[in-house]
């Protein structure tokens, strides 16, 4: 038993677009909570980050059902027989509707559910909730047409996708949360008051 | 040049069949909103409403041709 340096290069190189990938999506999920918590103290941090944990649960449904739909996706590409296509519709669409099905559960009762999960003191949390809910329907459908572009072989796509969704996402972050009002006046009228 | 290119080509890819799962999804999701606002009014509890709302409309969901071709293929 030897180690085939060749076999290794070609292994490692391939893997590199799809690594990158993987990393650009960590990125993706956590710049928020980070660009978030230089802006808003933490109180606002926290109630963002309760239904963040639940987004990623959602993300993770669709994740390993796109894992599960792999092989499949490289029978067909294999075989010839033209089923590739169908296939994918057929997985981003059952990603669609379960995706909705959740969206409109969690936007009806994002209220209790928080509670449930994190307490009263959480309850801020719901509309949070609610356009994460909205945002892990399209997660899903990335997620399926993620490893679909594997099955593919086109991850240098895949990569340039996730470097421009990345860069999309810190400028969309960046811009659309307001700098957090200076604490210095209610310092002081609470120092004044007190 | 790539901003004409891209909708042309996109038109090309995209059948309007592809289409119809988007409109079962918004439907089923519509029709579950709906159920769990009036079953919510009624002062049904929350968990009762959505054990009884979600297998309601997963049931009438597989019951649509499209939804069935759809699972033949993540089956097969």
């Amino acid at each position: 038993m030897k180690v085939e340096l060749p076999i290794w290069k070609t292994l490692i190189l391939a893997g590199l677009p799809v690594a990158g990938s993987v990393l650009l999506l960590n990125i993706q999920l956590r710049v928020d909570v980070l660009l978030l918590s230089i802006i808003h103290d933490a109180k606002q941090v926290g109630l963002y980050d309760a239904p963040l944990k639940l987004y990623e649960l959602l993300f993770v449904i669709p994740y390993l059902f796109g894992g599960m739909m792999m092989p499949l996706f490289m029978r067909d590409r294999g075989d010839g027989s033209g089923s590739f296509g169908p296939r994918l519709s057929a997985a981003v669409s059952a990603s669609v509707i379960i995706s909705s099905l959740a969206f409109a559960v969690l936007f009806v009762h994002a209220e209790s559910v928080v509670t449930l999960l994190a307490g009263e003191e959480f309850l801020d949390s719901a509309t949070p909730l609610r356009i994460l809910a909205a945002a892990a329907l399209f997660a899903g459908i990335s997620a399926i047409l993620r490893f679909a572009a594997t099955a593919l072989h086109q991850p240098g796509k895949m990569l340039r996708v996730d470097i421009v969704g990345v860069s999309a996402a810190l400028a969309a972050t960046r811009y659309s949360f307001r700098p957090m009002e200076s604490s210095a006046p209610q310092s002081a009228s609470y120092a004044a008051t007190s | 040049m790539t901003s004409t290119a891209a909708p042309h080509h996109v038109t090309q890819a995209i059948h309007p069949r592809d289409f119809h799962s988007v409109l079962v999804a918004v439907g089923a999701g519509t029709a579950l909103f709906v159920a769990l606002s009036l079953a919510e009014y009624s002062g049904l509890h929350w968990m009762m409403a959505i054990a009884l709302c979600v297998p309601i409309v997963g049931g009438v969901l597989l019951m649509v041709p499209h939804v069935r071709r759809d699972l033949r293929y993540l089956a097969a």
